[in-house]
């Protein structure tokens, strides 16, 4: 049981890898970030940057991103508003909208285009007036904000539609608080090859600046905001290293008291006639046989489970939780490596044992 | 004279105990015809399973020699023992040992499962066995459900299943009532005398030791007589 359980464990904290190493639906290399340098969650850059970053001429299309500030502790109740200015849908390619809600969007101040995951919570639909209730006050002193909705995008992960997309023009005349910032900016290469010779010339500039930046690709920049929360694939791999080497302890410990009770019965396989190298081999046999049980069934729960995580979540994980094959023979090999690290030992002594002393002992 | 099947010559036996050295058999000479069945009795610590064990390939000496139907034993590795063991020897222990896991009928053929025989030939063996020792109905059981005096059987049953030359009993009848153990030293008696089986037995007890064709006394390593 604490088999199964240890590999269920290893296969469900594996099926986030991709959350980890960036690779999540359509989030790619290729879309630049820059963030602010300290604080990437909650830290601003000026406008200005914008100018600076309009002006490198390997720079194709650029955009500009802020977020209203909310109770982000219900997502599902208060959908995140993020104002979005300059070639956003060029830049930001995966978040897909018909052309004519598109341009709706764009010929409307108080456009919003709303993600499908969070039209379908929210029962809302094209031609809705909607008011959010936020923490960033208006001009007029009210914190609440009202859109009209033009037009639902998709993208994938699914998660990301979770949002409402609103000009930034109309935020940022209609503030009070952060006028003349935003939170990062996105931009396109004209060859993704001076990815790095670009990144390094922004962030070189504004190095010495109230507003340092860090620019990267959109990979790069979901792994930094993870590490910037703690190293969180080292802490899940030390979680199943410990898990791994508790039980491998226990089944080592397992196996040697079982090989010690069946002293008996092993001297008199080995007086019927059975060799050393079959008794040992025999052992460190049944030690895989235990584990490959218990692995199969914990990684074969795993497969089972991690689907339903997505069901769970309404849908909102779009399939980042995977469990792949090469984690699944990883996982199998990981149990033989295991079994016979158990079982070694013990198969060691039942192939020394000497058949005279432990008839001796009864 | 019979055709001789065990030969042992100067045979001795000792073993390092801290830094002592114990000697358990000294310069002991036996030979045990085929279709023999020999008793051999002494006190406890006398040497009767050393002699025993040595005789049945399951311990080497420290010197001398023994031949079993003309092969030197004494000069097999562990590999060529354990071969030797499997077609040659059948042992019958004073607590059975047998498999608890395994029924009756898989504890008989076990010996078999390093031969190259079919399981039907397999099978068909173990039915022999079973129907030498009279258990034909016993096959399914585990040693659990069966009555000391029918594990035992089925002890002999196995280690007769292979058709070995000797058959090495270490009190076979010490864990058994007397009527019980009156019927395995029958059995044995038959086996001896119906199957030409020769066989050496180690007892304490002496109306054990009656049923043997002949009896041989150790004391302190040496054949008294």
């Amino acid at each position: 049981m604490s088999v199964i359980v240890a590999f269920f464990l290893y296969g469900l904290l594996h099926s986030s890898d991709p959350l980890f190493d960036g690779s999540v639906g359509e989030i790619n290399a290729e879309r630049m970030l820059t963030m602010p340098k300290h604080d990437m969650m909650f830290g601003r850059l000026p406008q200005s940057h914008i100018n600076y970053l309009d002006s490198i001429e390997s720079i194709t299309n650029i955009t500009w991103i802020d977020m209203l500030s909310m109770d982000i502790n219900s997502m599902t109740e208060n959908i995140p508003i993020f104002a979005v200015g300059g070639d956003y849908f060029e830049v930001m390619d995966r978040f897909k909208v018909p052309n004519e809600q598109e341009e709706a969007f764009y010929s409307n101040r108080t456009g919003a285009l709303v993600g499908k995951t969070a039209a379908d919570i929210k029962g809302w639909k094209v031609g809705d007036h909607i008011s959010i209730p936020t923490f960033s006050a208006k001009n007029d002193g009210s914190t609440e904000w009202e859109f009209d909705i033009v037009g639902i995008y998709t993208t994938n992960p699914a998660a990301d539609e979770l949002a409402i997309m609103v000009r930034y023009e109309y935020v940022e005349e209609a503030r009070i608080l952060n006028k003349g910032t935003v939170s990062m900016i996105g931009f396109n290469l004209d060859d993704p090859s001076k990815a790095d010779k670009i990144s390094n010339l922004i962030d070189e500039n504004f190095k010495n600046s109230a507003y340092a930046t860090f620019t990267g690709n959109e990979i790069a920049l979901s792994q930094k905001m993870l590490s910037d929360i703690g190293n969180i694939k080292f802490i899940i791999t030390a979680i199943i290293s410990a898990v791994f080497f508790t039980l491998l302890l226990v089944t080592a410990n397992t196996m040697s008291q079982s090989v010690r009770e069946r002293t008996s019965d092993i001297a008199i396989l080995k007086s019927l006639g059975y060799k050393d190298f079959q008794i040992f081999t025999s052992i460190l046999l049944e030690s895989n046989f235990i584990i490959l049980i218990g692995a199969f069934l914990g990684l074969l729960f795993t497969i089972m489970t991690v689907p339903l995580i997505d069901v769970a979540s309404g849908g909102l994980t779009g399939g980042i939780f995977k469990f792949e094959t090469y984690q699944f023979i990883r996982g199998i090999l990981i149990g033989i490596l295991m079994a016979s690290l158990a079982g070694i030992w013990p198969a060691y002594q039942a192939y020394r044992l000497k058949v005279v002393d432990a008839l001796a002992k009864g | 004279m019979s055709e001789i099947l065990v030969d042992v010559k100067n045979l001795s036996k000792e073993y390092k105990r801290g830094g002592e050295t114990l000697v358990v058999l000294k310069d002991l000479n036996l030979e045990i015809p085929k279709e023999d069945f020999l008793a051999l009795m002494g006190p406890s610590g006398s040497g009767k399973s050393t002699l025993l064990n040595l005789i049945g390939g399951l311990d080497t000496p420290s010197s001398g020699s023994v031949s079993i139907n003309g092969e030197r034993i004494d000069q097999m590795n562990s590999k060529q023992l354990s071969n030797w063991r499997a077609s040659n020897v059948g042992f019958i222990f004073q607590f059975y040992n047998l498999l608890p896991v395994l029924t009756a009928q898989k504890n008989i053929e076990l010996p078999l499962l390093l031969t190259n025989l079919s399981s039907s030939q397999r099978r068909q063996h173990v039915e022999t066995a079973l129907n030498i020792v009279g258990l034909s109905d016993r096959s399914g059981h585990k040693p659990s459900e069966l009555s000391g005096g029918q594990q035992q059987r089925v002890a002999i049953a196995r280690a007769l299943v292979s058709d070995p030359d000797i058959l090495v009993c270490d009190e076979p009848t010490g864990d058994l009532d007397r009527d019980t153990a009156t019927e395995i030293l029958n059995l044995l008696k038959s086996l001896n005398q119906d199957h030409g089986k020769t066989i050496l037995m180690v007892t304490h007890d002496p109306a054990a030791a009656d049923s043997a064709k002949r009896s041989l006394h150790l004391d302190k390593g040496k054949l008294a007589s």
